[in-house]
Order: structure tokens, then C-alpha cells, then sequence
């Protein structure tokens, strides 16, 4: 029997022959008002006030299709509760009132990008409604508008392919084979999509155009900030293979990894799709239908996985004959991941656990014995055929056994949608939307598109390098100025007497040293203003700032009077003692002592100058 | 190629400038040519931007393979009479037209649960706004169903949009009293089209009522709260729109709901004993005068006669009175001329036609012996007092009477309970 010629890992120089390509989504949430209502577009985790019930459907889109994606979900016959509140839920986020007018701040921060992009803007933007059937979003749709397309990423040699202003689904909160429990608050708020085209074919290509725009759009006015705030997922095909998009990558450090798998996996299933050919393998019955059947062999099994399938209501095992499978299904595709784990993700979507295969028997409480007689049953014959078997209740069962085999039957690989699993590998999600699940937004008016007013952002990349150029000041301190939004130049009219290196060791050195040294965590941007001011006005000196931080962030009272500057002149007869006293000592411990009584009264560089010059006469 | 021959449903290629759209072009609206891209988004080009056109594909016209239908006919038949509004719109949004294919095979498709519950047959009766509804469009419908009738089908829906369904709810009850058949009037307040819409659930919780129980007469069918678990029936009569888009919109006014059906377990719990109706199945039903002219009229601050006059050559005039049943009828003061002159008005009107009042509260009986201003207008000539029939039900009810008595009769008839619209007891859980 012939056997695939699978791969462990790709080197650099396979990757560039096998023709990887890649582009990228990035999902941007933006801050302020959601896109179609006026609630905040604060994201909330504590006790809702209010949860309701719904069932979703499958609909046809415009075309009369009802898209793969939404028939996949409705297969599941789940319903889903929305939590929300009654201060920041409205009846629009509950599908029980048309949407408003489109958000303004959202629709210009999305124009600037255009513009900084170079794209064309569409004369006319047409919200449209992209089915959603997980539940995630309560109209089962999610509002979506192409504004523009066909740009360029400035400075490089990237397609931007689209650009779209789109509604933010709910949160999901807990999730089981019944229902899905989702919170209100996420959804409806402004989200930024940007495409690029796949025009990167190396790994660590993706991961710096991903910074790139994340930057970009981090130099708008009114993007949220914080974990989750932006998404990206990235596209990957290989030249003999099909597009896949990997769902909600996190870390851009694990892009380079993800994409190596990826096309080692399409590489891979390829393979086994050559042999399963040349085997002349097959799934479906003479008839051209799928066919399984309860196993018998398996009703006094031992194995706690089946009998807890059996054990359900309507419980039953369910097995099936692969013919022409042998030894395929537990081949290695991807790191852990397994030809089976593909089978096993199409019936898990369906609700089930997983699915046990022929390859990996006797295992799992299954004996060798009960195996042959599950080869006997199904009338396979070992040396050739495989089979697979799932236990579960008998509707979700048959769901998940015509899932598998249907996947199994097709020696394609299929345009999909997947999560990223840790250690590179990912596995099946949905299958990748058709534009079948698109149409028009009938209660949002066709905005016409005015770019004359939009300007073009300055890129937080040049801010920095102002910032450097200007104040001479280093790039990860200038990121922060800007991150929390501080003027420098106000700050420096404020405080002419302060020299600028001293105000920004205020607000990003200080609290670092109380942390290490105290513990305590200060919140510069509450405190440091009044410390500054107090310092322009001549009633606390620079010495005292640390002494003051601990006192506020143990939440004690400040006597600021403890800090005033004392003239170094009313001091000198005092020092002059303590030095007479100390004579025999070296310097360094009289400027101790002295450093000590003083401190945060007097410029410290000032008492030790006195102490030098007492000491020396 | 000039812009405007370029047929809907082509793919065409748009130049604008040095860029281009590929798409499928679509029906133009006002000025602007929209076509769908690829990935499915449509988009509004300008056509003074379009430097350059051409067809890529003529139009490939699509049809639509229904399955073949095998009904159980051992289940009780029920007959559907769609009218329109979003319960079962299919709108081809390629060409912006409705698709007014309402055959049992495509409400199958859309709803399979019903084909479970009872064998279906279905009539289209036209496909329009409920806003649209006129008195021709409700005897079409109250045919349709004696029709059904006379062929043995005994349980009915009706589907319609919701802003007039309460109008049709209360006419069908009136025009139906007596007649041996059940009936709901089933709406929906999110289309069909989408994945959330209530269509399905209402449709399956009336078809699921009828089946079931021994209901008789008119009723309507809605979800009963903004949670898809269970749907509300509501008597024909005595039933609103209360709000413009929730799911729960119609509420019962003056009465109390039928029974609760609930969606996921199939039960029907009842809140009210069943009316038996023991009559024969008439050859023929008193229809509606399709060209009467009902008025509708509001109580409110610096009211004029002329408002009420305007009425004039009018068949009735229903008014919506303040409080227990009032207008602004007595001179109080210099700023008053003007409402005795309305008295005077309201007075001539219900020489020449019938004026009923209901309340514009709402909610509660008009009683129109408390207070001076009602007596007066009682003495007038205005009938209502004691009446608990909303505005829409003493409309509906003004219009079968109208087409029904003579003069005599009239008075008599608009104020005697005929299918519950006249309760005489009101009970706390009312409001």
C-alpha cells in the first residue's frame, strides 16, 4: 500500500519554494459611542441587571443561498442568552429597535486611515449585513460597510486590500452544547477592519506589517487601548493549497511559528490526499451516500468514554468503515495534531467530544479484541480499511458522524476558518464565509462619503521622532508621552523653572523606584501635576517628591509645610556643628549625616557642596 | 457602453480614475450605480466618476429548486392567507422586488416545524405594508377564509405586517362572530430574512395553539415578551401595537390574553375559557362598505370646531377623549370662546352620523356621567359611555355596524358585546 511522504517541519528554503503567502485582518476597537446607538462603548464584566433568551435561524442571503458558515452553526440547534444593563444596554444592542445613525467619530477616524493609505473611497458606503449565526451578535447579523479599497501601507511594499467600519459582536461568557451565554456590552462598538493584500511570503514579514499597523492605527485620536481592544487574524495559503484564516492570533511573536504550520499542514493533507487517490480510498457507500451504524461490539465496553456516550439519554455508539484508510488517519500533519484531528473537528462543531479511529486502538479502555470486532462488524478488512467511531446522544451523534465522514469523503482541502492552538498548530472553526452570507442594511441610509475635511494623522512613529529630536528624549520614554497623552510643551510653560528631563523622571521614573524599593504602586498622572506645581511655586522642594509619593499612596495625610525649601544660610551654623563633631570621620559619612537631617528640605547637591567646603577649611 | 445599458445582475467592470470596481451590477438607485463586489459588499459609485465601463458576464438568471413536498395528512389541515409584512417576506434583494412566491412548498422551506404539527395549504393574497390595508383587502381576507371554510378547513392563519394588524385582528372578529372557525392573525416585528427574526416562533406557537386547542373565533398571535420562549394569543378584539419595534408589541387592552404557548416544550397553557361557537357554517358573511368614511379624532389643548366640522360628509366619527371621555367643551373663561362652538359642532355631527367615544388613556372604561363636560356631550348625542373598546376596536366595530344597520339599529349595535370587545367586568390585572 502506498504510503504519503510527510514532512516534520519546513526549512526557510521549502517555505519560499511551496509559495507561502500571507496577508493579514487587523480589528481595531474604537473608544467613545457604539457605532449605531449612543451607549458607551465601555466593555463591562460585572453582574448584569438582565439576561433574555433567543434562538437563531438560518436565512438565505440575497442570493436565495443560505451560507455555509450560518447552516454549520443552525446544525447545532443551540439557543443563547445576552446578559446586559439597564444603564448601558439599549433596545437597539437587544435587536429590538432599528439601528441609529451611524457614529460620525467612528466614520472619520476610519476616513483618516483612507487617506493615510492612499485607498479609494467608495462615493457611497453601504452598510451591509454579514450573517452571523455563533450567536455573538443578537440580530444574527453583524453590521458591516466597505469605505475603501485598493491602498497601500505607507512605507511599504503591502497592499492594503479593504478597509471596513463594522459593529463589535458580543463577549462570550460561558459556553456548552444547549447555549452560549454572551454579554451585551461588546457589541455595537466601532471596530476598524483593515485587509491587506497577500502580499507577504515570509513569517517574519507578517509579524512586522502587524506592528506597522497597529501603530497606525494607535496614532487616531479615539482608539481603545488594552487587551482585547485589537484582533488580528492572519490569511495563509501555500501555491497548491487553499486560503485559511487563522481567528484571533494574539501574539505577534507566535505569527512566524502559526504560518510555518500552516503551510506545513496544507503541504501535509496534500500528501495524504495524493496517497488516499492513488489508494482509490473511499468513504461513501456504493449509493454515493454516507453511511454509519451502531456498533455492538461496544455495548459492555469497558472504556469510560463510551459508556458515558451510552449512558446519555438516547445514548448510542456510532461507527463507520473508511475504506482504503489504513494507517492514514493517526499520521502526524502538524506538531500533536493528527489526519484524525481534522475528522475530529468536524464533529466536535457538531457538539461531540471527539472521535476515536482505528489507528489509535487498543487505547482508551478499548481492547485489541473489541477492536477486531469492530473491524468485523463494519466488514472492514484491517490491512486496507480504517474506521472511526463516535458515542454520544443519538441526534448529536449522527450530526457529528455525518460531519467527519463527510470531511473524510473529500480529498480537497477546504477554504476554513481556525483557531490558533499553542505551539503553531490550529483546528477547524467554521468554514470560511461565502459572500452568500452578505446583504444590504436596509435601516441604515447609503451615506455619502465627504473626504474634504479629513486629514491625514500624523503617525505616532513621527510624534516619537519629534519628540526625541525636540527634547532629546528616549524612544520608549517618548511612546509613553504619548500613550498618556501628555503636551510637553504645555508642561514646559507651565513649569519654566523645571527642566524638562526632571518632570518626565516625575512621571515615568519615580513610580518605578517606589514600586522596587516600597512596594506601592502611584498613579503619576493623578499625582505629578500638583507635586510640579507646588514645586514652580517655590513650597516644596525637588528632594521631598519621593517622601510625599509614599505618603500618598499609603493614603496618609501630607503636612506639605515638612517640605519647604530652608535657605542653605539659616543652616549653616547647624552643619557646622554636626561636621566639628564628626571631624575624625571620612566625607562620606558627614555628607551622610547630614544628607539625612536635611533632606527634602535642601537641594541635596547644595548640603554636600557645604559640607566639601566646611570640611576643607 | 453607456452607463444606463448596462443590465442588472451583469458582472461589470467600473473604471473610476486610474482604479476599478469588478462586481455585480444592481439596481440604480436615485442617481447613484450600486454593484456588489466579490466579497459580497455593495458599493455606491458616483457615475460622474466613472471614466470607463464594460460587461465582463451577461446576467445568468438563477431559479430555485423547492423540494418536493410530502405533507402528513393524517395531521389537522390548516390554511394560511399571507397578506404581507415581514413574516414571511422573501425580498430578492438582487432586484429589490418581493418574491411573492407564498406556495405551502416555500413556507415548508422557510418554517419545516410546521409540516410536524399540521398539513398545510396556503393562499397569497398580495403582498403589501399592513399600513396599506384597506376595507377591500379585509373582506378579501374574511372570503378567503369562508372559502377554506366551505371546504372543510376549519383552523386559520392569517399572516399580516403589524402597524394595522390590531385593525384587521378586530375587523376579522366582527365580520367572523358566529362563524365556526378558528383564526390568528400572526405578524412579526423582525423579518424573516434574518436569523433573529420572530417570524418562525410565532408562526409555529399559533400553528401550535390551533392545532391543539379547541379555540374558536379570532385572535392574535405575538411573542409574549422580548425572550424567545414563549408567544402570547390575544383576544381579535381589544388588542394594540404598543411599541414601534419590540417583539412584544402588542399587548391586550381592557382584557386579558388567551393562553401562553410555549415555544420549546409545545405547551399551551390557557388564561380564559374557550368560546364555543355552536352556529352552522353561513352560506354568506355581511362584509365591510369598502367606500365608508370613518373619522378619527383627538382631544387636545386649543382644539378648534373646525377640526370636528372638517368631518362633516363623513359616515361616523370615532373620537379618542381626554380623561373618562371628554373635550374641551366649556367656557371656562374670555380664552374659551371657542368651546362652545365645538359643543355646538360635536352636536351637529352626531345629528348627521355616529360619534363614539373611546379614551385616549387607553386603558380603562369611558364614563361619561362623572363629569359636567361628558353629560353635555352625552346629551349632545355622543354615544360611548361605558364602553372599554380602544380607539382601533370602536373604529373597526363603527365600520361593520355602519355596513350592517340602518339608523335605528345603529346605536344599539355599536354598544352591545358582540365578541368580547365590551366586557363588562375589568378586572385589576388589566393594567
Amino acid at each position: 500500500m502506498q504510503v504519503p511522504n510527510l514532512k516534520k517541519e519546513l526549512s526557510t528554503e521549502e517555505l519560499k519554494n511551496l509559495g507561502l503567502k500571507s496577508g493579514i485582518e487587523i480589528h481595531q476597537q474604537l473608544e467613545g459611542k457604539k457605532l449605531f446607538c449612543n451607549c458607551p462603548t465601555t466593555v463591562r464584566d460585572d453582574t448584569p441587571d438582565f439576561k433574555i433568551k433567543r434562538y437563531l435561524r438560518a436565512s438565505a442571503g440575497e442570493s436565495g443561498k443560505i451560507d455555509a458558515a450560518a447552516l454549520a452553526e443552525t446544525k447545532k440547534q443551540k439557543y443563547y442568552e445576552y446578559e446586559g444593563y439597564n444603564d448601558t444596554t439599549c433596545l437597539v444592542e437587544l435587536d429590538e429597535e432599528p439601528p441609529g445613525e451611524v457614529n460620525q467619530e467612528a466614520l472619520s477616524a476610519i476616513l483618516q486611515i483612507a487617506k493615510l493609505c492612499k485607498m479609494q473611497v467608495v462615493d457611497q458606503l453601504r452598510f451591509m449585513r454579514k450573517t452571523v449565526v455563533n450567536g455573538s451578535n443578537t440580530s444574527a447579523f453583524q453590521r458591516t460597510g466597505l469605505v475603501a479599497l485598493n491602498g497601500k501601507l505607507p512605507g511599504h511594499d503591502v497592499g492594503v486590500e479593504s478597509l471596513l467600519l463594522e459593529e463589535e459582536a458580543c463577549k462570550e461568557i460561558e459556553k456548552n452544547n444547549e447555549r452560549t451565554i454572551y454579554n451585551l456590552s461588546r457589541l455595537g462598538i466601532p471596530l476598524i477592519e483593515i485587509a491587506t493584500a497577500p502580499d507577504m511570503n515570509s513569517p517574519e514579514q507578517i509579524a512586522e506589517v502587524s506592528e506597522y499597523i497597529g501603530m497606525m492605527l494607535r496614532s487616531l485620536k479615539n482608539v481603545k487601548r488594552g487587551l482585547g481592544t485589537i484582533r488580528q487574524d492572519v490569511n495563509i495559503s501555500i501555491r497548491d493549497g487553499v486560503r485559511v484564516e487563522l481567528k484571533g492570533v494574539q501574539d505577534l511573536k507566535s505569527i512566524a511559528t502559526i504560518a510555518h504550520h500552516e503551510a506545513l499542514r496544507q503541504y501535509n493533507l496534500l500528501e495524504i490526499f495524493k496517497t488516499l487517490k492513488e489508494r482509490k480510498a473511499s468513504v461513501k457507500g456504493e449509493d454515493g451516500k454516507i453511511h454509519f451504524q451502531p456498533i455492538n461490539a461496544l455495548k459492555t465496553t469497558s472504556s469510560e468514554v463510551i459508556k458515558s456516550g451510552l449512558q446519555k439519554p438516547t445514548g448510542v455508539v456510532y461507527g463507520a468503515k473508511l475504506s482504503g484508510f489504513a494507517g492514514i488517519i493517526g499520521l502526524e500533519i502538524q506538531a500533536g495534531r493528527r489526519y484524525g484531528s481534522e475528522l475530529s473537528d468536524y464533529a466536535k462543531v457538531m457538539g461531540v467530544k471527539g472521535l476515536f479511529h482505528s489507528d489509535e486502538l487498543p487505547n482508551y479502555g478499548i481492547t485489541e479484541e473489541e477492536k477486531q470486532a469492530i473491524f468485523l462488524e463494519l466488514e472492514c478488512n484491517p490491512e486496507e480499511d480504517a474506521f472511526i467511531i463516535i458515542a454520544d446522544k443519538e441526534e448529536i451523534a449522527k450530526r457529528a458522524m455525518f460531519a467527519a465522514l463527510e470531511r473524510a469523503a473529500d480529498f480537497n482541502l477546504r477554504k476554513e476558518v481556525r483557531s490558533d492552538k499553542q505551539g503553531g498548530a490550529s483546528s477547524f472553526m467554521r468554514p470560511m464565509p461565502g459572500a452568500s452570507r452578505m446583504y444590504p442594511e436596509t435601516d441604515v441610509k447609503p451615506l455619502f462619503i465627504d473626504m474634504s475635511e479629513i486629514e491625514v494623522p500624523i503617525l505616532l512613529s513621527e510624534k516619537i521622532k519629534d519628540l526625541e529630536k525636540t527634547y532629546g528624549i528616549a524612544p520608549d520614554i517618548a511612546k509613553r508621552v504619548l500613550r498618556d497623552g501628555l503636551h510637553l510643551k504645555d508642561l514646559h510653560a507651565s513649569y519654566p523653572d523645571i527642566k524638562i528631563s526632571f518632570i518626565l523622571d516625575t512621571y515615568y521614573g519615580l513610580p518605578g523606584t517606589i514600586k522596587k524599593k516600597h512596594g506601592l504602586d502611584v498613579d503619576m498622572l493623578i499625582h505629578a501635576p500638583s507635586l510640579l506645581q507646588k514645586l514652580q511655586a517655590g513650597e516644596i522642594t525637588k528632594d521631598s517628591f519621593t517622601e510625599i509619593l509614599l505618603l500618598l499612596a499609603q493614603e496618609k495625610p501630607v503636612d506639605y509645610s515638612l517640605f519647604m525649601p530652608v535657605s542653605i544660610d539659616s543652616l549653616r551654623e547647624e552643619i557646622t556643628k554636626i561636621v566639628l563633631t564628626m571631624k575624625d570621620a571620612p566625607l562620606g559619612a558627614i555628607i551622610g549625616k547630614v544628607m539625612g537631617t536635611y533632606k527634602g528640605q535642601v537641594d541635596g547637591k547644595i548640603l554636600s557642596d557645604l559640607v566639601r567646603e566646611l570640611v576643607n577649611q | 457602453m453607456e452607463l444606463d445599458k448596462l443590465p442588472v445582475h451583469a458582472k461589470v467592470l467600473l473604471e473610476v480614475g486610474d482604479r476599478s470596481y469588478e462586481g455585480l451590477m444592481l439596481p440604480k438607485e436615485g442617481d447613484m450605480i450600486v454593484i456588489k463586489l466579490a466579497s459580497g459588499y455593495n458599493v455606491g459609485i458616483h457615475p460622474k466618476h466613472i471614466t470607463k465601463s464594460e460587461i465582463l458576464e451577461r446576467p445568468n438568471l438563477r431559479t430555485q429548486e423547492l423540494p418536493i413536498l410530502e405533507q402528513n395528512k393524517d395531521l389537522p389541515k390548516l390554511k394560511i392567507l399571507h397578506t404581507g409584512g415581514t413574516i414571511a417576506s422573501k425580498v430578492d434583494y438582487e432586484t429589490g422586488g418581493v418574491i411573492a412566491d407564498f406556495s405551502p412548498e416555500t413556507l415548508i422551506t422557510m418554517f419545516p416545524e410546521l409540516s410536524k404539527i399540521v398539513c398545510v395549504e396556503s393562499k397569497f393574497l398580495g403582498n403589501m405594508f399592513s399600513d396599506d390595508m384597506r376595507f377591500s383587502h379585509m373582506n378579501t381576507i374574511a372570503k378567503g377564509i369562508l372559502e377554506g371554510a366551505k371546504e372543510g378547513i376549519t383552523k386559520f392563519i392569517v399572516t399580516s405586517g403589524t402597524d394595522f394588524l390590531h385593525y384587521l385582528s378586530a375587523g376579522l372578529s366582527f365580520i367572523l362572530a358566529n362563524v365556526p372557525v378558528s383564526v390568528l392573525v400572526v405578524g412579526s416585528q423582525r423579518s424573516s430574512d434574518r436569523g433573529s427574526s420572530d417570524a418562525a416562533m410565532n408562526l409555529v406557537c399559533a400553528t401550535q395553539f390551533l392545532a391543539t386547542t379547541d379555540f374558536q373565533g379570532v385572535g392574535v398571535c405575538m411573542h409574549a415578551s422580548t425572550n424567545d420562549d414563549q408567544c402570547v394569543i390575544l383576544p381579535g378584539v381589544n388588542v394594540r401595537k404598543m411599541h414601534t419595534s419590540r417583539r412584544d408589541a402588542f399587548k391586550p387592552i381592557n382584557t386579558t390574553k388567551i393562553a401562553l404557548v410555549d415555544y420549546a416544550n409545545k405547551t399551551v397553557v390557557l388564561y380564559r375559557k374557550l368560546i364555543q361557537i355552536t352556529a352552522d357554517l353561513p352560506e354568506s358573511i355581511s362584509l365591510l362598505k369598502e367606500d365608508l368614511k370613518i373619522g378619527m379624532i383627538q382631544s387636545k389643548p386649543n382644539f378648534f370646531a373646525e377640526e370636528i366640522l372638517a368631518y362633516k360628509k363623513f359616515d361616523g366619527l370615532i373620537l379618542l377623549g381626554s380623561g373618562l371621555g371628554h373635550f374641551p367643551v366649556t367656557k371656562v373663561d374670555e380664552f374659551c370662546q371657542e368651546h362652545e362652538r365645538i359643543l355646538e359642532a360635536l352636536g351637529e355631527l352626531a345629528q348627521l352620523m355616529p360619534v363614539l367615544m373611546s379614551a385616549q388613556a387607553l386603558y380603562g372604561r369611558v364614563h361619561m356621567n362623572v363629569y359636567a363636560p361628558a353629560r353635555a356631550l352625552q346629551e349632545k348625542g355622543i354615544l360611548g359611555h361605558g364602553s372599554s373598546m380602544t380607539p382601533e376596536t370602536s373604529y373597526m366595530k363603527m365600520a361593520w355596524a355602519l355596513s350592517l344597520a340602518n339608523n335605528e339599529t345603529l346605536p344599539r349595535l355599536l354598544l352591545e358585546n358582540r365578541v368580547g370587545e365590551l366586557d363588562q367586568i375589568h378586572m385589576d390585572e388589566f393594567y
